[in-house]
């Protein structure tokens, strides 16, 4: 990295550590995993600093990397067993509730394509427009959109009883 | 809940974030990791040119290779911390400890695969319940392709966990003289591990603040004689960025290791940047062209997140503004009630900026102190001569005095800033007269940091007390 600023990809550590590790462990849903993956592209990113810093903007090079990789890679741990969700339960506005509904809800989210949980991730933790997820990810807006789309579409198909699932399944998934 | 997936997912993604524990300072571990990886790519690199072909599928190990297959070694491999027996409550315990050894598995990084080709030469370094779970370091060996290696991974598991219960929280190096491992969070505290050699002392102590007087202060958490290990209970804490952990590992009179605990901390991520509000005040005596309130209100958020400072409970004063390198600059200080007072000299800008400065300063005085900092080069880590100094107020002139020299005049711009020459390596003292000659006060020039992390104050380079 011959001319580079070492200095300027140390804050860049600093500042991009956390939210990368917090996106990461979303997409992978294990916090060791998560850290490796962190790790990876941060050091693939320090291997490019001097373009990047140049033709880049280094946050989106960076979760470009990270998604990249965590899509490419194998699982390579256990999955954790998923209740079924119990049709006839209802919907109670208590914590105990809530907090089941939110469980349930990111193990849907878990049981997605990995890019498409990317898109999500992306678009609802990460806050980035759909023109930025295009980036991170490299591919058109439409897509990004479309891959939002029915990633909602499942995970309401995953959370709703078993005749709407059927239901919505046909109308926004029929792929 | 399917009313609004989108804000129940957002809410759920956001609060299900907020477990993940993350590194306050995470750099030395990814420099670390960052050093062991290069070495294996130079290593493969070399071999990879002898096998050709062959060796490129051994090497992601897409065609595997039998354990007895002789391997290249990384320097890296042997580990201090693995001589001798295990250590901890449960090394007598020989089916944990056996059950314990089958749960490593390969590890996967942009490389290829990390095979466990020998799993009978895995080695316990350490493994006890701690308060609130139950923790072990595993030496673990490895191979990619030809080239053999090996970790230290931490495995935890919940209070009396069975061994495969037990799951991977993080390796480090095996060649790192000391391991540590932390896990807490804002609501329920947590504990800490630090494990030395065998036979070291391991004293962990915990951030207190910042005295009066311009030095750090601590409180002991633990102490252990010729045990080479460190354990304590981690108490919740309001601090930011969490515990601010710091390690001292000796055997005899040799320092081992004394710097931070490295680990994981949950809480809330809470903005430490100053409000307009505070930004007006802070800049009311600011000499200069004030800079730009979005680049200031960058550099002070991130000078409280170095010093764990909550942007509520400080002072801050821009000393000065004005330009370094061309690009925007300050001398601020930040000062907690009742506490020292933390020079910092930061230049840049919102997408990426370079702290120059970080000096612990007694209270009394501080704003009347002269302050300089040596610079590195634009762009790299080079040590140059060049210093900047900035005057107090009501200073006519500044010198320079090195080390067995001579005092030399700065020339000050209207802004009171200036600057001057002083070799790298050596020390000197900067010193500001007011009109009729008498001296204001005296600062020493920092000598540059060789290890940014860790508290401002911490080390000697970095304070001006003791």
């Amino acid at each position: 990295m011959p001319d580079d600023d070492e200095e300027r990809f140390r804050e860049f550590v600093l500042q991009q550590w956390g939210p990368l590790t917090r996106t990461a462990y979303l997409l992978t849903g294990d916090r060791g995993v998560a850290e490796d993956l962190v790790q990876s592209a941060l050091e693939k990113t320090h291997r490019r600093w001097g373009r990047i810093l140049r033709k880049d903007a280094p946050g989106v090079y960076v979760r470009r990397v990270m998604v990249n990789t965590a899509v490419s890679w194998r699982r390579r741990r256990r999955t954790v067993e998923v209740p079924l969700l119990d049709a006839d339960a209802v919907a109670s506005p208590d914590d105990y509730h809530r907090a089941e509904n939110r469980h349930q809800l990111l193990q849907a989210l878990r049981r997605l394509p990995p890019r498409m949980r990317a898109v999500l991730v992306l678009r609802y933790f990460e806050d980035l427009s759909e023109a930025d997820i295009a980036r991170v990810l490299g591919c058109s807006t439409g897509t990004v959109k479309s891959q939002a789309s029915r990633g909602l579409a499942r995970l309401r198909a995953d959370l709703e009883p078993p005749s709407t699932i059927i239901e919505t399944s046909l109308q926004e998934d029929p792929a | 809940m399917t009313a609004d997936v989108e804000t129940e997912l957002r809410d759920a993604l956001r609060a299900e974030a907020d477990t993940v524990a993350v590194m306050a300072d995470p750099w030395p571990r990814f420099r670390r990791r960052e050093a062991g990886h290069r070495s294996v790519r130079r290593i493969r690199a070399g071999a990879i040119a002898g096998f050709l072909a062959a060796a490129v599928g051994f090497q992601t190990n897409l065609i595997p290779l039998p354990g007895w297959f002789p391997g290249i070694a990384v320097a890296s491999s042997p580990s201090p911390l693995a001589d001798g027996p295990a250590r901890g409550g449960l090394a007598a315990d020989h089916n944990w400890m056996d059950g314990l050894r089958r749960q490593p598995i390969d590890l996967q990084d942009p490389e290829g695969w990390w095979r466990i080709t020998d799993r009978d030469a895995i080695r316990i370094v350490y493994a006890d319940d701690i308060p609130g779970r139950r923790i072990a370091l595993v030496f673990v060996p490895l191979r990619l392709g030809i080239i053999t290696d090996s970790t230290l991974v931490w495995f935890s598991g919940p209070p009396g966990a069975e061994p495969e219960q037990m799951q991977q929280a993080g390796n480090e190096p095996a060649d790192t003289a000391v391991a540590t491992w932390m896990q807490s969070d804002a609501e329920n505290g947590g504990a800490a591990v630090v494990i030395g050699p065998a036979g070291s002392t391991v004293t962990i102590s915990g951030f207190s603040g910042y005295s009066p007087k311009g030095v750090v202060e601590s409180h002991q958490l633990s102490s252990s004689v010729g045990t080479g290990i460190g354990v304590t209970s981690l108490p919740p804490t309001t601090l930011v960025g969490g515990p601010a952990l710091a390690a001292r590992v000796t055997s005899g009179d040799t320092v081992i290791y004394e710097g931070p605990v490295h680990g994981g901390w949950s809480g809330s991520d809470d903005s430490q940047e100053p409000t307009d509000e505070m930004l007006t005040a802070a800049i009311r005596d600011t000499r200069g062209p004030v800079m730009d309130r979005a680049i200031l209100a960058r550099f002070v958020g991130h000078a409280l997140r170095d010093s764990r400072l909550s942007v509520h409970d400080v002072t801050i004063r821009v000393r000065w503004c004005g330009k370094i390198n061309d690009r925007p600059a300050a001398l601020f200080t930040i000062q907690p009630t009742n506490g020292g007072v933390i020079a910092y000299a930061i230049h840049g800008d919102t997408t990426g900026w370079r702290t120059d400065l970080r000096l612990l300063l007694p209270a009394d005085g501080a704003e009347q102190r002269p302050i300089a900092w040596r610079m590195r080069a634009e762009g790299g880590d080079t040590r140059t001569d060049r210093v900047n100094v900035v005057a107090p107020p009501g200073a006519a002139t500044i010198v320079v005095t090195v080390v067995e020299g001579t005092p030399t005049p700065v020339t000050l711009d209207t802004s009171g800033f200036g600057t001057t020459t002083v070799p790298p390596d050596k020390p000197a003292i900067v010193t500001a007269h007011a009109a009729e000659g008498t001296t204001l006060m005296s600062t020493p020039v920092p000598a540059f940091e060789t290890n940014s992390g860790g508290l401002p104050g911490a080390s000697t380079n970095t304070r001006i007390t003791g």
